[in-house]
C-alpha cells in the first residue's frame, strides 16, 4: 500500500499528469482511426518517446494503450469499422444502436463500462502484480529459461488459429536479435563482412518495420473502402437512465472479472477476452432476442472485458517479462529500450518506477472517461478526415522515427526492409507481434540457457533438479501437444464417422 | 488512382501472383532457414568448455523455420492476414486483394527512393515530395491537396523532430555543407 501510495505521488507530478494527458488523448484518437490501432500507434510513438524520461515515456505508451481501447470503441459505433482488434465485438451491437439513434448512448455505456472494469481490476493488477513478482524472484537461470520458452510458446495464442505461424515468427525474432556481436564469446553472427551489421539490428526499427510501417501500408487500401456514412452523435443523447446503468451493472461484473483473468495469460489478449466475455453474456442473459440488435449489455460487457483484459496483461509483463498481448509485447520492447528489464526483479530494481506507472493507470483511466463522457462525439469528428490524407504524414514520421533512434540510415532501412517482410508474412496470416517477443526474449533466452548449463559444469542434466523448471516445462510441452494431440483425436472420430 | 483488378485477365493474373507467393513463401522460409542452420553450425553448438556455444539457440531457431517452410510447402494453407496484434479484423480480409499488395509495394519503393536521395537531397525536401507524389499519383488527388499533403508531412517532421525533440536530421541538402 505504501509503495502505491509513493507511486501515486511520483504519478501526481504535474509533468506526469501532462504526459498521461497527452498519451490518454493520443491513444484516444488513434484508436478511433481505422488503422492505427494500438500495436502501431505504439510503434510509431516510442521513437518520440527517447528522449523522455523513462518514466515518463512508459507513462506516455501506457497511456496510449488504454486511451486506444477506449477510442477504438468510436469508430466501431459509428462506423461499423473498430478501430482496433479489441473493439471488434463491440461492432455487432454498437453499430445497430447506432443506426437506430442511440449513438451517443452506446459510447456513454462504452466509457462507463471501460471506466468501472479498468479502475477495479488496475486494484487487482495492483494485488497480483506484486505477489507474482514475489513468487518468482525465488528463480534462478534455469526457472527464467523455462519461464521465457513458456512465453515464446504461448504466442502461439497471439497467432489466432495457427499457432505454428505464431512460433515461425518468434523463431524469426530470436534469429535477428542474434545478428551481431555473440555477448558471451564476442563471435560475430550473421554479419557476413558488413561492417553495418556488427551493431545488430535495432529493436525499435524494427518493431517500426514490423508494425507500423507495414500495417499503415495494408490500411492505406483497406481504409479506401470504408463505408462513406458515419453515424451522428449528439451530447444529450449520451445520457443513461437508472434502469440502463442496472441493466449493464452484471454485464460489466462478467466482463471485467474474465477480461482481467483472460488477460493474465500470456498470448491472450483483451480481444480474445472480449470475444469470450461476448459469448458469456449472452449465454447468461435470459432475454437474448436483443443480442446482435443493439442490446447494451453487448457493449458493456466486451467494453469491460477490453480494458480489464488490457491491466490483467501488465501482470505477466511487469512481474515475468512475458507480455499478456500483442501490444504489450511492443512495450515491452519499449522497456529494452528504455534499459529496464521487465520480470521478478523489476519491482526490486526499480520499485518507484514500476508503482509510479501502476498509479498512472488509475490517473489515466479517470482522464479518459472525463475525456471521453463528454467528449466522444467531438473526438468522432476525426473519421471525417479521410485516411488518404492522414498516412502519407504519418509514414514519414515511421521512417524518420527509425532513423532518429541512433541518427542511422541503416535503421530506416531496417525498417523499410522489415515493412516488406511484413507485408508479405501478413498476407498469409503470420502475425508480426510474436516476432518482437522474439527479439526481445531471444537474448534473455540465450543468457538463461548459457548460465543453467555453467551451473550444471556443462550439463543439461541442471534442468532436473529444478522441480519449478520441470513444472513449467510440463506446461509448455502441454501447449505444444495439447492441440496437436486434440486435432488427431477429431480426426480419429472423423474417420468413425465416416465408416 | 490504383484500382482493384477487375474483369477476367486481372483474375488470371492475381491467381498467377497467388500461386508464386504461395510457392515463394515456403521456399523463402526453406532457405532463409537452411542457410541460417548452417551458419550456426559454424559458430558452434557448443563452447570449449562444454557449454552452449554461441551458434546453439540460432541454430534452433533456424530449425523452426526450416520445419515451417516445410510444412507450409506440404499444407494447403488458406489462412489470410493477420494484424499486429494477430487478431483477424472484419472487412479487411475482403478487402486484402492484389491491389492492396501493389499499394503497399509502392509506398515502400517510394521510401526508398526517399532514403536513397535523402544524403543528397535531405529528409524535409523528400518528404515533401513523398506526399505530393502519394497524393498526387497514389491516391488521385488534386494538385493544390497534394502539396498541401507534402507541405503538411514536411512541416509536421520538421516540426516534431527538429524542433520538439531536437533530432539532429540531415534536414536541408547535407551534401552541400
Amino acid at each position: 500500500m505504501n509503495d502505491l501510495l509513493g507511486g501515486f505521488a511520483t504519478a501526481l507530478t504535474f509533468q506526469n499528469v501532462l504526459v498521461c494527458f497527452i498519451g490518454a488523448l493520443l491513444g484516444t484518437l488513434l484508436g478511433i482511426l481505422p488503422g492505427i490501432g494500438s500495436s502501431s500507434g505504439m510503434a510509431l510513438l516510442i521513437p518520440l518517446t527517447l528522449t523522455l524520461d523513462p518514466l515518463q515515456a512508459l507513462i506516455l505508451l501506457a497511456a496510449v494503450y488504454y486511451g486506444t481501447e477506449y477510442g477504438g470503441t468510436v469508430s466501431s459505433v459509428l462506423l461499423n469499422t473498430p478501430g482496433d482488434g479489441a473493439a471488434l465485438v463491440t461492432c455487432i451491437d454498437g453499430y445497430p444502436m447506432g443506426q437506430r439513434g442511440e449513438a451517443g448512448k452506446a459510447l456513454a455505456v462504452a466509457a462507463i463500462s471501460s471506466f468501472v472494469a479498468g479502475t477495479v481490476t488496475i486494484v487487482f493488477l495492483s494485488i497480483a502484480a506484486p505477489l507474482f513478482a514475489q513468487m518468482a524472484l525465488d528463480f534462478g537461470p534455469p526457472e527464467m529459461f523455462a519461464l521465457i520458452l513458456l512465453g515464446l510458446t504461448t504466442v502461439g495464442g497471439i497467432a489466432g488459429k495457427s499457432r505454428r505461424k505464431g512460433w515461425a515468427m518468434a523463431a524469426m525474432g530470436v534469429l535477428v536479435a542474434s545478428v551481431g556481436i555473440e555477448g558471451q564469446t564476442g563471435t560475430l553472427r550473421f554479419t557476413f563482412g558488413a561492417d553495418w551489421l556488427v551493431g545488430g539490428i535495432g529493436l525499435v526499427p524494427f518493431i517500426i518495420g514490423l508494425i507500423a510501417m507495414s500495417e499503415l501500408c495494408r490500411q492505406a487500401y483497406a481504409n479506401r473502402s470504408l463505408p462513406s456514412t458515419i453515424v451522428r452523435t449528439r451530447y444529450r443523447d449520451m445520457l443513461l437512465t437508472r434502469a440502463e446503468l442496472g441493466r449493464i451493472r452484471g454485464s460489466i461484473a462478467r466482463g471485467g472479472i474474465i477480461g482481467f483473468l483472460l488477460g493474465c495469460l500470456p498470448g491472450a489478449g483483451p480481444t480474445v477476452a472480449t470475444f469470450i466475455c461476448y459469448d458469456v453474456e449472452k449465454r447468461a442473459a435470459k432475454d437474448k432476442s436483443q443480442f446482435g440488435k443493439g442490446d447494451i449489455r453487448g457493449v458493456a460487457s466486451p467494453e469491460a472485458a477490453n480494458n480489464a483484459a488490457v491491466n490483467g496483461s501488465f501482470v505477466p509483463t511487469l512481474t515475468l517479462g512475458i507480455p499478456g498481448s500483442g501490444t504489450t509485447a511492443i512495450l515491452l520492447g519499449a522497456f529494452v529500450a528504455f534499459g529496464l528489464r521487465p520480470g521478478p526483479l523489476l519491482f526490486q530494481e526499480q520499485g518507484d518506477l514500476v508503482w509510479a506507472l501502476i498509479a498512472s493507470f488509475y490517473i489515466g483511466n479517470v482522464i479518459l472517461v472525463v475525456l471521453n463522457l463528454p467528449l466522444a462525439p467531438l473526438f468522432a469528428k476525426i473519421l471525417y478526415i479521410p485516411f488518404k490524407y492522414i498516412y502519407p504524414v504519418v509514414l514519414p514520421v515511421a521512417l524518420v522515427g527509425a532513423y532518429a533512434v541512433r541518427n542511422s540510415m541503416n535503421d530506416a532501412w531496417f525498417a523499410v526492409f522489415f515493412a516488406f517482410v511484413a507485408i508479405f508474412l501478413t498476407r498469409r496470416g503470420y502475425p508480426p507481434a510474436p516476432a518482437i517477443l522474439g527479439i526481445v526474449l531471444g537474448p534473455l533466452l540465450e543468457g538463461n540457457l548459457e548460465r543453467s548449463v555453467s551451473m550444471g559444469s556443462g550439463s543439461f542434466s541442471i534442468f532436473l533438479d529444478r522441480p519449478i523448471a520441470l513444472v513449467i516445462f510440463a506446461v509448455t510441452a502441454a501447449i505444444i501437444a495439447g492441440p496437436l494431440l486434440g486435432q488427431r483425436r477429431r480426426r480419429k472420430s472423423e474417420t468413425v464417422n465416416v465408416s | 488512382m490504383i484500382n482493384s483488378d477487375v474483369g477476367g485477365q486481372g483474375h488470371t493474373g492475381s491467381a498467377r501472383r497467388d500461386r508464386i507467393e504461395r510457392v515463394g513463401l515456403p521456399a523463402s522460409m526453406l532457405v532463409v532457414g537452411a542457410a541460417a542452420a548452417f551458419a550456426s553450425y559454424g559458430y558452434g553448438l557448443t563452447s570449449e568448455r562444454g557449454g552452449i556455444g554461441p551458434g546453439a539457440v540460432p541454430f534452433v531457431a533456424s530449425l523452426v523455420i526450416l520445419a515451417e517452410g516445410l510444412a507450409l510447402g506440404f499444407s494447403q494453407d488458406d489462412e489470410k492476414t493477420a494484424s499486429p496484434d494477430g487478431s483477424q479484423t472484419p472487412g479487411v480480409d475482403s478487402l486484402v486483394s492484389n491491389s492492396s499488395l501493389r499499394l503497399s509495394l509502392m509506398l515502400l519503393a517510394l521510401l526508398s527512393v526517399v532514403l536513397i536521395l535523402t544524403p543528397v537531397v535531405g529528409f524535409i525536401p523528400m518528404i515533401i515530395a513523398f506526399g505530393f507524389v502519394v497524393g498526387r499519383f497514389l491516391e488521385g488527388v488534386t494538385v493544390l491537396a497534394s502539396v498541401m499533403l507534402g507541405m503538411g508531412s514536411g512541416l509536421f517532421i520538421w516540426a516534431v523532430f527538429i524542433v520538439l525533440l531536437g533530432v539532429r536530421l540531415p534536414a536541408f541538402f547535407p551534401s552541400a555543407f
